[in-house]
């Protein structure tokens, strides 16, 4: 199987070939992201994140589930989706960015959008071709997305609370990562696999979306902006969320932070039972390493939370 | 002299003096049920206003420590691709 360093270097190889057919304005701001997310640089952790989306992974899962079928990607195919993978996820971080800054008058990130969404056709073309089936597929996933974003801002504006089925709605947001392994599938005519494929994406996305969640929960209020972990903390005893962690750490239950975590192992098993199903036994040992992370949240949040306090009370942080 | 913000002053600066370089001091401090007995173990004879003060002040501290231990945990665990 493709190691990680031979990874990166086929996503930054397209990352370069896209680079060099934009125009110096375009270019700027793709630099700008580009050192954002960290790619196209020599350290290979911002590429695997722990607890990030199997962005990179989830091809080369595919391509040897496909290989244990008797169906050969060729490295070249393959290189061109890990383009794919990098190219339509910055196109939707472009977008992202454009949406979460204050001044939507600069139209930069969009521009950017447009010319990173079209590199990434033309190397989904050299996978796929013409295939109808692909590209019906792929005009609902990104109207669907579209609809979510869509969604998502108009929640924001009514100050309603965030449910479970509104989370899960968010979510639709996610399914363009599909989109790379889609391909795969449609060249290998093993299109029965993809509903399942997507049950998978959607698990693994929501269960770590929970834990970003929780992180920026602090950040997220002060914004005034709401979510299902927001929901589920509950307002009145978010300032006694340390508390909880150093009980739940030493064995306690019942916290807002357990439920949280609870829900998202929930969604982590769910993944891991589809991954199975699949036969997605390259994706084995990520999952275990994710489930331990989540077992076993309490405690580096503790050491974390104690560094902290250590150093606020150390520098006489009294207030 | 024995409530007045000066005399507060030097008892957080004393805590603080003891804290540094002492973690198992600053966990109990940490810790609701062990923090009294550190601070009385400094100051044996505080008021329960006093305490109660003191008491308010480390909580404060402690969320503010949560919201940085969360930022690291991000940092550490999630990368760009979230």
């Amino acid at each position: 199987m493709i190691d990680r360093r031979e990874i990166r270097s086929h996503v930054d190889g397209h990352l370069s070939t896209a680079r060099g057919n934009m125009l110096p304005r375009v270019r700027t701001a793709f630099d700008r992201l580009t050192r954002k997310h960290g790619l196209l640089t020599t350290d290979l952790n911002p590429y695997f994140p722990v607890l990030g989306h199997p962005l990179f992974e989830l091809p080369i899962w595919v391509a040897e589930r496909l290989r244990t079928a008797g169906i050969h990607t060729s490295e070249q195919q393959l290189a061109d989706i890990l383009g794919v993978s990098a190219l339509g996820y910055l196109h939707v971080r472009a977008q992202d960015d454009w949406l979460d800054e204050a001044s939507r008058q600069d139209p930069t990130l969009l521009g950017l959008a447009e010319a990173l969404l079209a590199s990434c056709h033309g190397l989904l073309i050299s996978t796929v071709g013409t295939s109808g089936r692909f590209w019906d597929f792929h005009v609902g996933v990104i109207n669907s997305y579209a609809e979510s974003l869509l969604h998502t801002a108009e929640l924001r504006t009514t100050g309603a609370k965030i449910t479970r089925e509104d989370f899960e709605q968010m979510l639709a947001q996610s399914r363009p990562l599909v989109i790379p392994s889609a391909a795969l599938l449609d060249r290998a005519n093993c299109w029965q696999f993809l509903p399942r494929l997507e049950g998978f994406i959607f698990a693994t996305t929501a269960a770590i979306q929970l834990l970003n969640d929780l992180t920026d929960l602090y950040r997220d209020r002060r914004l005034g902006q709401r979510t299902w972990v927001i929901e589920t903390v509950g307002e009145s005893g978010a300032d006694r969320l340390w508390l909880d962690v150093l009980r739940s750490a030493c064995g306690g239950t019942g916290s807002g932070v357990q439920e949280v975590i609870e829900n998202s192992l929930q969604f982590h098993d769910r993944s891991a039972a589809i991954a199975e199903d699949l036969g997605l036994t390259a994706a084995e040992s990520w999952l275990a390493e994710r489930r331990a992370i989540l077992t076993n949240l309490f405690n580096p949040l503790k050491e974390h939370l104690l560094f902290a306090f250590s150093q606020r009370i150390s520098e006489g942080e009294f207030h | 002299m024995s409530e007045g913000p000066e005399y507060f002053a030097n008892i957080q600066e004393e805590l603080v003096r003891r804290a540094r370089g002492d973690l198992d001091f600053t966990l109990r401090l940490l810790h609701r049920e062990s923090r009294e007995d550190a601070i009385r173990e400094v100051h044996p004879k505080l008021s329960g206003n006093q305490l109660s003060e003191l008491h308010a002040r480390l909580d404060d501290v402690a969320n503010m420590s949560f919201q940085d231990a969360l930022e690291r945990f991000r940092d550490l665990n999630f990368g760009p691709f979230i």
